[in-house]
């Protein structure tokens, strides 16, 4: 029986996800001290997840050859490497929930947080040094130096966006934010999880740099997807707070737009909502800004962009995945550019 | 007379046919999808889908190209150490002599790990010309392993001894399932990726007992082609893979 391209995604999610939560549990077993750090370590990868970037790895290595036990390592590693961006993230961004339940620094305070995330990333070294011994050290070598630069894209990215916030600053294009998500997110969500199982499923003899285009690509519609969730999806599923992005003065294509199209007494009046620490921000003054988006249309603006980024992922798609043969796969990776965009 | 009254067709609710793609995905949702293509209700008149969509495209390929650029830009710095002829070489050697540097890196790091995990695993050389290489399963400290490798014994080191007689410099990659200790094994050719390349057929590997150290012996005839070779190596009585051989001969 074969499974059409709409479930096909969600099949292979749950299936990949699983196999990387099983392995993952070897990495967030009980030991001490359990109550000051690994309990705590085990909290978000416990909330849940899509498992996106681990499937997205194992689908890819599976479809250039490779058993799935041979990307799981990489992907147990992603996702604990994922989850400590997180709770760094969620400090650096003041965030207060996170997939439905409190932030871990809301709920333990900052320095215990930071050394929580700090474990996290630790832990996700561990697993890929544990690779050498199901890939041999050459190709665990290469995945390293992938995970090296991917964290290192990562944080460069992020402090761009940090750097933004800072700085207050108004006058960002549309290729300035793409620049910034193409290393914040499009790196450890899309682009790592492709090269590292093009190189794990081909045994390094694959060029790592025709999976950039692919990877960026399908990464910023994803993003872009995200940050409209975060305005207007449904709060139960996506574990956010709606609108957290306004709150947090986050500088999403939306609100670049929205810098670009309104009025210079509306934008005065967006520049000090902006300049504002968050605690300092109203929920009239965020309705308003979200509302302003509605009214010029910063939403669609967006959409249009995502979609148009989805389609040229496809494009590259055909290109990188012709020669190959047909295998579920290689659908479920076509299939999830069409599904960054429909999930709400 | 209403007889006569002329029967007029109803307004149509579009005049062109829908040719926008994007409809393929989820259709535009939202309180503001009211304005799309029509216009914000202040402002000037927003762009049209396809105008949006088609300077995204062009955007996100001008991003992602001058990334890139910028990428080879960088790597093209790590080239440019060496400007005479003759240490000049191609990106794929720099890269492949690079790589070699960080797994010999990466090994050392390895070994310190090892020694401060287990104190006492001192007997780890470097590989490429002669030695006793790591392979396999190297004993790991805590976390426990994966499901994947669960099958797999823990805590024993494959030791391997690798002799390469070479006119060349070359550079080896071994890896020896920890099942292949105590069994007698052989080694394939060494093929090159390429079929016309002639295969390296001196190839053996010398197996006494699980205290001894496996023993790699290559030849590398004069005239090999520079370029990689890879072979597999399998137990004698069962013919399953226990393991593969992978050599560089790097151009002199």
């Amino acid at each position: 029986m074969t499974t059409s391209a709409a479930d096909l995604v969600p099949a292979i999610l749950r299936e990949y996800g699983d196999l990387t939560r099983v392995a993952l549990c070897d990495y967030l077993r009980p030991r001490e001290p359990q109550r000051q750090l690994y309990s705590l370590v085990a909290d978000y990868p416990r909330r849940g997840g899509r498992m996106l970037r681990p499937s997205l790895c194992i689908a890819t290595a599976r479809a250039f050859g490779a058993a799935p036990e041979d990307a799981v390592g990489t992907a147990v590693a992603l996702e604990l490497f994922h989850n400590a961006f997180l709770v760094h993230d969620d400090i650096e961004d003041e965030s207060d929930e996170r997939r439905g339940s409190p932030t871990l620094h809301a709920l333990h305070g900052i320095p215990v947080a930071v050394n929580v995330g700090d474990a996290l990333t630790l832990l996700g070294l561990r697993a890929l040094l544990d690779n050498r011994t199901r890939l041999g050290t050459r190709l665990a070598v290469q995945v390293m130096e992938e995970a090296e630069r991917m964290a290192r894209e990562t944080v460069e990215g992020q402090a761009i966006e940090l750097g933004w916030r800072r700085d207050n600053a108004l006058h960002i294009s549309d290729a300035d934010y793409l620049d910034m998500v193409l290393k914040k997110t499009c790196w450890y969500t899309t682009i790592f999880p492709t090269r590292t199982g093009v190189l794990i499923g081909s045994r390094g003899n694959h060029d790592l740099n025709r999976f950039l285009r692919f990877g960026f690509f399908l990464g910023a519609a994803f993003q872009i997807q995200d940050d409209l969730l975060n305005l207007e999806g449904n709060a139960q599923r996506y574990g956010k707070e709606l609108s957290g992005d306004i709150w947090e003065g986050k500088r999403t294509l939306m609100l670049i737009h929205l810098l670009r199209a309104i009025t210079d007494d509306e934008r005065g009046r967006l520049a000090e909502f902006l300049s504002q620490p968050r605690d300092a921000r109203t929920l009239p003054d965020v309705q308003w800004v979200r509302e302003r988006m509605n009214t010029y249309g910063s939403l669609e603006h967006a959409r249009q962009i995502a979609h148009g980024l989805a389609g040229a992922a496809l494009h590259e798609y055909g290109l990188l995945y012709a020669g190959l043969p047909d295998s579920r796969d290689k659908q479920f990776v076509q299939a999830v550019v069409t599904w960054v965009l429909e999930r709400r | 007379m209403n007889s006569h009254e002329r029967i007029k067709r109803p307004k149509l609710d579009r005049t062109q046919p829908i040719r926008s793609w994007s409809t393929l995905f989820t259709a535009p949702a939202g309180p503001e999808a009211t304005t799309a293509g029509g216009g914000a209700a202040h402002g000037p008149a927003a762009p049209s889908w396809n105008d949006v969509v088609s300077r995204s495209v062009d955007l996100g390929y001008r991003v992602i190209d001058e990334y890139m650029r910028q990428g080879q830009k960088a790597a093209q710095r790590f080239t440019d150490r060496s400007y005479t002829p003759d240490s000049m070489t191609s990106d794929a050697q720099e890269i492949g002599t690079r790589m070699a540097q960080y797994a010999s890196d990466f090994t050392a790091v390895w070994l310190e790990f090892l020694q401060l995990g287990a104190g006492n695993f001192g007997r780890w050389p470097t590989p490429p010309f002669e030695g006793a290489a790591p392979a396999g399963s190297a004993s790991r400290s805590a976390p426990p392993p994966p499901p994947s490798a669960a099958t797999e014994p823990a805590g024993t080191d494959t030791r391997v001894r690798v002799a390469v007689t070479s006119p060349y410099p070359t550079e080896v990659s071994l890896d020896v399932r920890p099942q292949a200790v105590g069994r007698r094994l052989i080694v394939q050719s060494l093929r090159a990726v390429t079929e016309d390349t002639p295969r390296l057929s001196d190839v053996t590997i010398e197996t006494t007992d699980a205290d001894t150290p496996l023993t790699l012996r290559i030849r590398v005839p004069a005239g090999q082609p520079a370029g990689v070779y890879n072979g597999l190596i399998v137990e004698e009585e069962s013919g399953k893979p226990m393991g593969t051989v992978s050599l560089r001969i790097l151009p002199e």
